[in-house]
């Protein structure tokens, strides 16, 4: 898929060593469009939408976000620790500066975790990047079903 | 066929090869700005310096050194300047860096400013002090699982001056796949009457480029350049009640402050310090201010623990740090004799305190902090 400039840009920025220390892509060589495209197709082949995954991840942050950066539990089902950290970091599409901060919500009845930053969790719900593969904060579509229970 | 592919691909490199430095050559010839003078601070300061460079590597060789966390590629957001003479509009870069307020401030981000005219800006007189020293690490220590505290030796210039509060900024050298410098800023942890040794409390944030250099990387011996000292984060004149209140690696500068403050015996009638965490795994210095306690009478030392293990044996205050502080209002602090308070952490913590101590009749202007923003 051919890309535009600005995400030409914005792959630019997601490499090692410039926002980053191990960059957005881990061990993942496909261009930032193709590894969307993708995902965007994981997702719809699991039923689910940027939109509603989004919507249940910015409640639970919120339910979070007064405990100071301790962990507390949401409606019985989510452990969500929202840790603040010192510092921002600029989207690379150039469209805002998120926290670096690290969120956590597992869900205690499987167990299973996604764990992803104020900048991660901007970049999945407006530009539909879920990282590349081997990144430390990439989102799987099949473990954001599990964990939310979508 | 592919040799054909390749040899268009080598013909291709080659000609923009040999492109880019034609452009290169006439930038230098055709844009040469000449010599630019810099008005700093309504003529309190005038630079004579050779345009074409950005403002905030020029500064810098000027030796006024700008805040900045990326080295000036436009990342971080930190190195503000406020311009007081036409440059033209905003660049695209900066503006995901500006609020509407600082748009109309006509606030700048120095390293995007190409020095192209005279210009005339406004920056804090205490840049003025701030230096570029060569330091040595002395030790590092784990203080818990994810905060390491680090030691610095100063080796050129042998001596700092600063308040205690304030900040530096350390320069960390090209790793791994980084291969330009990457400076960020630490809350000096060291009281200012230790003016040859520096000490920072570092927490590690996964992915962060400077913190994994500092518990990873770092080792006793090495060179490292720092820039300070830096901030208006420290204490004001009171005899009243003062109140801290820190989570994390908020402690760091409450570390110097409270410890400036007792070697100097300054009078207050009291000095309340709140640090949070969520189990005590997360707590480190706990003997220290505890000890500082028993030496001085009109300090109180409260960590809180939000969710204490049962293996903690945890006997203090639990809950979030807010509320470890909000009990003792009206009971063992006297709110009518609140003078200030001063809060370091996270923008959550700093935003949770600042709406408790103003319900509790502190005025806004008289609470200070440093956000980890």
């Amino acid at each position: 898929m051919k890309a535009s400039p600005e995400f030409l840009q914005a792959q630019e920025k997601m490499k090692p060593g410039v926002l980053t220390s191990d960059g957005f892509f881990g061990n993942d060589s496909r261009p930032l469009v193709d590894i969307i495209a993708a995902d965007e197709t994981s997702m719809q082949h699991l039923g689910i939408t940027f939109e509603n995954a989004a919507e249940k991840l910015i409640k639970l942050i919120a339910a979070a976000r007064p405990a100071l950066g301790n962990c507390i539990t949401v409606d019985n089902t989510w452990e969500v620790c929202v840790d603040e950290a010192r510092g921002g970091l600029p989207c690379p599409f150039r469209d805002g500066l998120y926290s670096k901060g690290i969120i956590t919500v597992t869900n205690r009845d499987s167990g299973k975790a996604l764990v992803f930053t104020d900048l991660s969790f901007h970049l999945f719900s407006k530009h539909h990047f879920l990282q590349g593969n081997g990144s430390r904060f990439r989102i799987e579509p099949k473990d954001l079903k599990a964990v939310l229970d979508l | 066929m592919i040799a054909d592919i390749f040899f268009v691909s080598f013909l291709t490199a080659g000609i923009s090869a040999v492109l880019a430095a034609i452009i290169s050559v006439i930038d230098a010839i055709v844009n040469n700005y000449g010599d630019i003078t810099i008005d700093i601070n309504s003529g309190k300061k005038q630079l004579v310096v050779k345009g074409g460079s950005p403002l905030l590597s020029t500064l810098g060789k000027e030796k006024i050194y700008i805040p900045s966390s990326c080295g000036g590629r436009a990342t971080c957001g930190v190195c503000k300047v406020k311009v007081t003479s036409n440059i033209g509009p905003h660049l695209p870069t900066e503006l995901p860096f500006m609020n509407d307020e600082e748009k109309e401030m006509n606030i700048r981000l120095s390293c995007q400013i190409k020095l192209k005219q005279d210009i005339s800006i406004d920056v804090p007189e205490s840049l003025f002090a701030v230096q570029r020293f060569k330091t040595e690490v002395i030790s590092l220590k784990n203080l818990c699982y994810d905060t390491k505290e680090v030691r610095l030796k100063l080796l050129e210039p042998n001596s700092i001056s600063f308040k205690p509060g304030q900040f530096a900024q350390i320069v960390i050298p090209p790793y791994g796949k980084l291969k330009e410098q990457t400076i960020r800023a630490y809350s000096i942890s060291s009281q200012p009457s230790h003016r040859n040794v520096l000490e920072f409390i570092i927490r590690q944030v996964p992915e962060g480029i400077a913190t994994t250099y500092v518990h990873t990387k770092m080792h006793e011996g090495e060179q490292i350049d720092i820039i300070a000292p830096m901030g208006d984060f420290y204490v004001h004149d009171n005899t009243d009640i003062m109140i801290c209140i820190s989570g994390g690696s908020g402690m760091a500068p409450f570390k110097s402050i409270l410890f400036d403050m007792f070697e100097k015996q300054i009078e207050r009638k009291a000095v309340w310090y709140f640090h949070g965490g969520n189990t005590l795994r997360d707590m480190y210095n706990m003997e220290l201010f505890q000890e500082l306690e028993k030496k001085w009478p009109i300090f109180h030392f409260a960590p809180v623990l939000f969710k204490p293990n049962p293996q903690d044996n945890w006997q203090g205050e639990t809950g979030l740090v807010t509320e470890g502080a909000t009990n003792k209002f009206g009971k063992e602090i006297n709110l009518a004799e609140l003078a200030d308070a001063y809060l370091c952490g996270s923008p959550g913590l700093i935003d949770a305190s600042i709406k408790i101590l103003t319900q509790a009749g502190l005025d806004a202007s008289k609470i200070y902090y440093d956000k980890f923003a």
